[in-house]
């Protein structure tokens, strides 16, 4: 039973529906720019950029009908008894890999502890799967695990595995989980190493993938919490005001073929196992090698084996943390632009539904956008350069010059247009949120509604910066770079202005170069051109401001108006076993000095 | 489910296993991962020949059989 209920009919119509009215509009947009450049003749170049705005319009199209999908319908849980006594066990995974050992076993203690509230039976069991390659943190992982195994009473319910070689990276690590000990187990929660979950949510995903045995994974939508900093605070707000609305569009269309985000879900381990054996792909990284974002392949996987694949959207009590700068979340997207493009070799996979190869097609397109977009903004500044001179007597010997008719009122609808993509979704889910009350979590209708404002605001400054980031990545894969597997910087992600300068130089030169260039060859353009210039070249002061701490009441989120159960329990054991671990050092400053120093700055922030 | 080898839970209420094992015993003993071993194949998750090839190999005609070799 899908939540969204549709038929096998109405699933196709809506799909077709949705990819038609983003062809309309993405048709719309192409018609628009012809009419506009026809004014002095149509040329290559016109052909070229109309397009490109085609192009680029379809995806904005796309994410905006989305939207508007989803705010046509409500998250409903499907039909199943949410107090069935659970009868299969089931394993929490936690992989690991390089994290502070302690905030992450506090999580496991907290949904631990949050699942012995419920009072529940269910049999559910941690596991920590541990691929830390620096040996000091490795060590700090044992002791903290085995004070959480005393804690928690948790001998024969919690399990710690670190491998000598992280072979396949995270989906090596689940696989060689599965290969080992799945056999003890009907469900694994596979969760990120900053996922918290409430043990009531643990235990209604049980029950629902236990109600439909087709049901071979269940992804949850998590929410983002404990984001400090501006701009982690703004991704905090839009993960929690918009995306939902966003995920029930994306649940509407999902049919069987829901998508799977690599954590924070469930699978019935049976399937997994008998699907989701990802072989290496042929040939060197970035293209070759093991699969990077493995998740939308297991989806793909899962569903071609004929099991179902599901976005549960109402299901809350799932978390997240988020980057708390914008270098962080662009060291992220590089991983995931390679995972991404990686795809291009999957998506011809025989026997794939299609939908799982459109969502391929849209994971690619997500990355290669932001180059269709840069490249018609230069191939506009080069246009004034390669077009011929307006011919003012096109008709020869007759005397009074021709003025061809403006046709900038087109240029400025189709800008319109494309602005009313990109804002209005938002817009639309502000209104209703304040329609619902919904809006009353989020601090009133009035904040809601600013703080949507000040989203729009800030995410139209930082989007140049994050285009010319993703355009690199792009670049850097086609061109054959692998990104490797880099760490989570993970708590306090305060940049001073010569960091912020270090990580942006490039894109200060390129903002620099282009306005000059805009100026000298399309001085026309140049007001057209400067929301986009001018936050390039001030990136180093918008990646130091929007990475201190934000002490606004603008961008509240439910988790900061009422912390959420599972929340606080993760920020009471942290704060006790922060205080142990210093009262430890103080007692034996030699030998815990080392192991201990990764707790200070943990409990610097928590305490 | 098949057969596994988790710890006894009598183990979870026995303090004094608790006292006496240390991180890296715990490791190796109680909070192993239980043995019970799944079979995960590997899938097929890409063509044995890329794209090009593949619509190249659809536009030309088949090759022509070769001579036999007289037997």
């Amino acid at each position: 039973m899908m939540p969204s209920a549709l038929s096998r009919a109405g699933l196709y119509a809506l799909r077709a529906f949705a990819v038609a009215l983003s062809l309309c509009a993405g048709g719309g947009a192409f018609v628009l720019f012809l009419q506009f450049g026809a004014a002095d003749g149509i040329d290559t170049l016109d052909v070229t950029r109309a397009v490109l705005i085609l192009i680029s319009t379809l995806w904005l199209a796309w994410g905006a009908v989305q939207a508007l999908i989803g705010l046509t319908s409500r998250a409903r849980p499907p039909a199943y008894d949410p107090k069935a006594p659970i009868r299969g066990r089931t394993v929490v995974l936690v992989p690991v890999y390089n994290e502070d050992p302690m905030v992450t076993f506090a999580r496991i203690a907290a949904m631990d502890a949050s699942l012995a509230a419920t009072g529940d039976p269910a049999e559910v069991h941690f596991a920590v799967l541990s691929d830390t390659r620096n040996d000091l943190i490795a060590a700090r992982e044992k002791q903290v695990f085995a004070q959480l195994v005393a804690e928690r009473n948790a001998l024969g319910r919690f399990f710690y595995r670190r491998r000598e070689q992280n072979t396949g990276k995270k989906a090596g690590n689940i696989e060689d989980f599965i290969t080992r000990s799945g056999g003890a187990y009907e469900y694994a929660l596979i969760l990120d190493a900053d996922s918290l979950m409430e043990g009531e949510t643990i235990l209604q995903m049980i029950r629902r993938i236990e109600a439909e045995p087709r049901l071979g994974l269940l992804q949850t939508l998590p929410k983002v919490i404990r984001a400090r900093s501006r701009f982690g605070r703004a991704m905090q707000f839009s993960a929690s005001f918009f995306s939902p609305v966003f995920a029930r569009g994306l649940a509407m269309m999902q049919g069987h073929t829901g998508p799977f985000w690599g954590h924070n879900a469930i699978v019935r381990v049976r399937a997994f196992a008998e699907s989701c054996g990802l072989p290496p792909l042929r040939g060197k990284p970035p293209f070759g090698g093991h699969v990077m974002s493995h998740d939308y392949v297991e989806a793909a996987m899962l569903a071609r084996a004929g099991w179902t694949v599901r976005l549960d959207d109402d299901l809350g009590g799932s978390y997240e943390e988020g980057p708390e700068n914008i270098v962080d979340h662009a060291k992220r997207d590089r991983r995931w632009c390679q995972g991404n493009l990686q795809h291009s070799r999957i998506i011809g996979a025989p026997g794939l539904k299609p939908w799982s190869r459109f969502v391929f097609a849209q994971g690619i397109m997500a990355y290669i956008a932001p180059l269709f977009w840069l490249g018609f903004i230069l191939a506009s500044i080069a246009a004034p350069l390669l077009a011929p001179p307006p011919d003012y007597f096109p008709i020869p010997d007759w005397p009074i010059p021709y003025f061809p008719p403006s046709e900038a009122s087109k240029a400025i609808g189709l800008a319109i247009g494309i602005f009313g993509l990109l804002l209005l979704p938002k817009i639309l889910i502000a209104a209703r949120a304040a329609l619902t009350r919904e809006a009353k979590a989020f601090g009133g209708p009035v904040i809601a509604f600013v703080s949507t404002l000040a989203e729009l605001l800030l995410s139209s400054i930082t989007a140049p910066v994050l285009l010319l980031y993703s355009t690199r990545s792009v670049l850097q894969v086609l061109l054959g770079r692998d990104g490797g597997w880099p760490t989570n910087n993970r708590g306090d992600g305060t940049l001073s202005l010569k960091d912020a300068f270090a990580a942006s130089h490039w894109i200060v030169t390129i903002g620099l170069v282009g306005l000059m260039a805009t100026w000298t060859f399309a001085p026309g353009l140049f007001l057209w051109l400067v929301p986009v210039g001018l936050p390039m070249v001030l990136a180093p002061a918008i990646l130091a401001w929007s990475s201190r701490p934000s002490r606004s009441r603008l961008m509240g989120v439910p988790s900061e108006y009422a912390k959420p159960a599972v929340v606080v329990l993760h920020d009471v054991i942290l704060d006790r076993w922060a205080l142990d671990a210093e009262r430890a050092e103080a007692q034996e400053p030699r030998q815990s000095a080392k192991v201990a120093a990764p707790a200070k700055g943990i409990a610097a922030q928590h305490v | 489910m098949t057969a596994h080898t988790l710890p006894p839970a009598a183990l979870a209420s026995d303090p004094a296993s608790r006292v006496n094992l240390s991180a890296d015993e715990l490791i190796a003993g109680p909070c192993a991962l239980p043995f019970a071993p799944l079979a995960m194949p590997h899938q097929v998750i890409e063509h044995d020949i890329g794209l090009m090839r593949r619509l190249l190999a659809g536009m030309l005609p088949p090759a022509a059989p070769t001579a036999g070799t007289g037997h």
